[in-house]
């Protein structure tokens, strides 16, 4: 076909020609709304890195909480277990409590034996009279321990780390400087031995008489405390949840030129339901009985569905050959003539796309609940959904009533991040166990941001109204 | 000289100098690109303005999977039909499906040069100028070109057997002149 070569040649031709034009001047013309667009670019990213920065912020203050409530639990578990205590040995150490007032001189093998031959019968006076032989040795300080032939006992109980003062106290006056001066114990752990002084332990074991009361004074420094576990705090919960929202569009003309498009929009669109998932992580600022104030953040994917529903029709003519009239001569029979005939075709189209506007966002709520019961909790929540992308599917028609492919575009209709929208909403949270938790979400989500850009002639925003259901793992 | 990938990735990141190189190097194309749908300079020039701002505002999207010069003249193309406005084409009928059994021979270059053809085809009506555009330089087939423009595509045949055929007619009437004056 000669065509053909014609357009090819033209064609080629055509391509070898560059039209002339003045760079500098185009340049200069757009200049302006490049630098725009460069601006808007960075704010873009720098947004998308702030929140997803705030995001991984929370999460890794949440997971480092968590990493330390774990690490003191599995400590004072064993701390609890080192504390059990079988008899009522008194300890008493000056080593690393310089906060004590012990006077502890060391016992020698020689006094002990003076001791029991004098107390096997009376146990309080025994002690009595053995500090009374100890007295003899108060000039003996810790400096001379190692010259004296102390017993060594290793304790068949593990004693803590927790070191322990103990005031004994005595009815007797005259009985309370000699007691002060108990000999010296040294606290010990499994892989230390005690020395302890035998003479004085038989005798508190025998202690009847007296009235000794041993109160225990928590040294001050001490690396590890007695949690009482019932009082947990369950500060934080992570969780899942969906829901679903009735949609609400709120669809202007930008413009005069728009109206008939706004028209045609309204009458063929219709926006449908709105469903979410996500995940989210909750942290209790303040966590009182009856109540508490709660962040929470995480990740949420939304979609928003609607309908498009168009019947048109084209009518196409066409000439073709066929009998164009019958002719009565002057015979009975009719003659047909031939001739162009137009042909006309009618074309129903009736079109019926579901478009879906589909988001990510990182949700930060704050929430006041108070507690009803032991088990239900009620509140009121509040906050804002950053969105992080915003992609569309589906047609829609333009300016001009034509369809629009919105994902294989140029035209690019909608945005590709919506920015900031806001949420309130109440919360009905019911335990199911110690660690389990349903909770139950209605709310409002209004859009603050027009979802089309500016190129398009209508605006286009949404209020949501609806609920979540969730499940939450709290510790 | 820097390669196209740099540039494309330098745009995306919004260097400047690269943007600049990016309007040097291909402003030519789209300004030919778009005086074949645009009468007047002035209003190719204005076409080929807005293309270029289209173009770095959705640069990212370009994925480097197919021609970048070809994703460039697409949006040039709609822009120039924007500006046209597809008011000429919608919802048009097809009266006739006549198909043109006359060709042209192509030694008509030789004589005319592709200059003076390439004014006739200007002087088109708008109509079958886009059409006649679309289909022999873009290269975008009946089916393509009924999307873009909103018509049928026996209606975009329609048109394009219209274009042909005046346009035919157009060089055999200067070519007569010439043959006659020669």
């Amino acid at each position: 076909m000669n065509w053909d070569k014609f357009n090819n040649r033209l064609r080629n031709d055509a391509e070898e020609q560059n039209n002339d034009i003045d760079i500098d001047s185009i340049w200069s013309a757009i200049e302006p709304q490049v630098d725009e667009i460069n601006t808007e670019k960075k704010k873009k990213r720098r947004a998308i890195f702030f929140w997803w920065g705030t995001g991984i912020l929370l999460l890794s203050v949440g997971l480092w909480f968590l990493g330390n409530q774990i690490f003191q639990k599995e400590n004072t578990a064993q701390n609890i277990d080192n504390q059990t205590v079988t008899s009522k040995t008194k300890i008493i150490t000056k080593a690393n409590n310089p906060n004590l007032e012990v006077e502890s001189p060391t016992i020698k093998l020689d006094n002990l034996s003076e001791n029991k031959n004098d107390s096997q019968s009376n146990n309080a006076n025994s002690i009595i009279n053995s500090k009374s032989n100890f007295s003899k040795n108060k000039n003996l300080t810790t400096e001379n321990k190692s010259t004296t032939n102390n017993v060594n006992v290793v304790l068949e109980n593990k004693i803590p780390p927790v070191i322990l003062s103990s005031e004994v106290k005595s009815k007797n006056d005259h009985e309370d400087s000699s007691l002060q001066n108990l000999p010296a114990q040294k606290i010990q752990n499994e892989n230390k031995e005690e020395i302890l002084d035998i003479a004085s332990l038989f005798n508190l074991l025998n202690f009847s008489s007296k009235k000794i009361s041993l109160t225990q004074v928590k040294k001050v420094g001490q690396p590890y405390k007695t949690i009482n576990f019932e009082e947990k705090e369950n500060k934080f919960s992570i969780g899942i949840y969906g829901g679903a929202n009735f949609t609400k569009r709120n669809l202007t003309a930008k413009n005069d030129n728009a109206n008939t498009l706004l028209q045609n929009r309204k009458n063929y669109e219709t926006p449908l339901e709105t469903s979410q998932v996500g995940v989210n992580f909750s942290y209790k600022i303040l966590n009182k009985e009856k109540y508490n104030l709660e962040i929470t953040s995480g990740l949420q994917l939304t979609s928003i569905v609607e309908q498009y529903k168009n019947y048109s029709s084209t009518i196409s003519e066409k000439d073709v050959e066929g009998v164009e009239f019958l002719s009565y001569g002057l015979g009975t029979t009719p003659i047909e003539i031939m001739g162009f005939v137009t042909e006309t075709t009618t074309t129903e189209i009736q079109k019926e796309i579901y478009n879906t506007y589909r988001m990510i966002d990182i949700p930060i709520l704050i929430s006041y609940n108070r507690s009803c019961g032991e088990k239900w909790q009620v509140g009121i929540q509040g906050g804002i959904f950053a969105n992080l992308s915003l992609k569309t599917e589906g047609i829609i028609p333009d300016v001009e009533l034509l369809d629009i492919d919105l994902e294989n575009n140029d035209l690019n209709i909608f945005k590709s991040n919506v920015g900031l929208s806001y949420h309130l909403g109440l919360n009905f949270k019911r335990r199911l166990s110690q660690n389990w938790e349903l909770s139950f979400s209605p709310a409002i989500r209004y859009f603050r941001n027009d979802f089309a850009n500016d190129n398009y002639g209508l605006s286009q925003k949404y209020i949501l109204f609806g609920g979540n259901i969730g499940v939450n793992y709290i510790f | 000289m820097i390669s196209e990938k740099q540039l494309i990735k330098d745009c995306q990141q919004g260097k400047k100098s690269s943007q600049y190189e990016l309007v040097r190097r291909y402003s030519g194309m789209l300004m030919t690109v778009s005086r074949r749908y645009v009468s007047d300079q002035a209003s190719a020039k204005d076409v080929v303005q807005e293309s270029l701002i289209r173009i770095f505002r959705y640069i990212d999207k370009f994925k480097n999977t197919g021609s970048f010069e070809g994703w460039m003249r697409r949006i040039t193309v709609r822009c120039a039909l924007q500006w046209i406005g597809k008011s000429h084409f919608k919802r048009e009928t097809s009266l006739t499906n006549l198909e043109v059994e006359d060709s042209v021979d192509p030694a008509i270059f030789n004589t005319l040069g592709i200059e003076a053809i390439k004014k006739l085809v200007e002087e088109l009506p708008v109509g079958y100028r886009t059409v006649f555009n679309l289909n022999v330089m873009e290269g975008y087939n009946h089916q393509e070109i009924g999307e873009l423009l909103g018509i049928t595509d026996s209606s975009s045949r329609s048109q394009l057997t219209r274009a042909k055929r005046m346009l035919k007619k157009k060089l055999e009437s200067i070519n007569i002149t010439k043959y006659k004056s020669a």
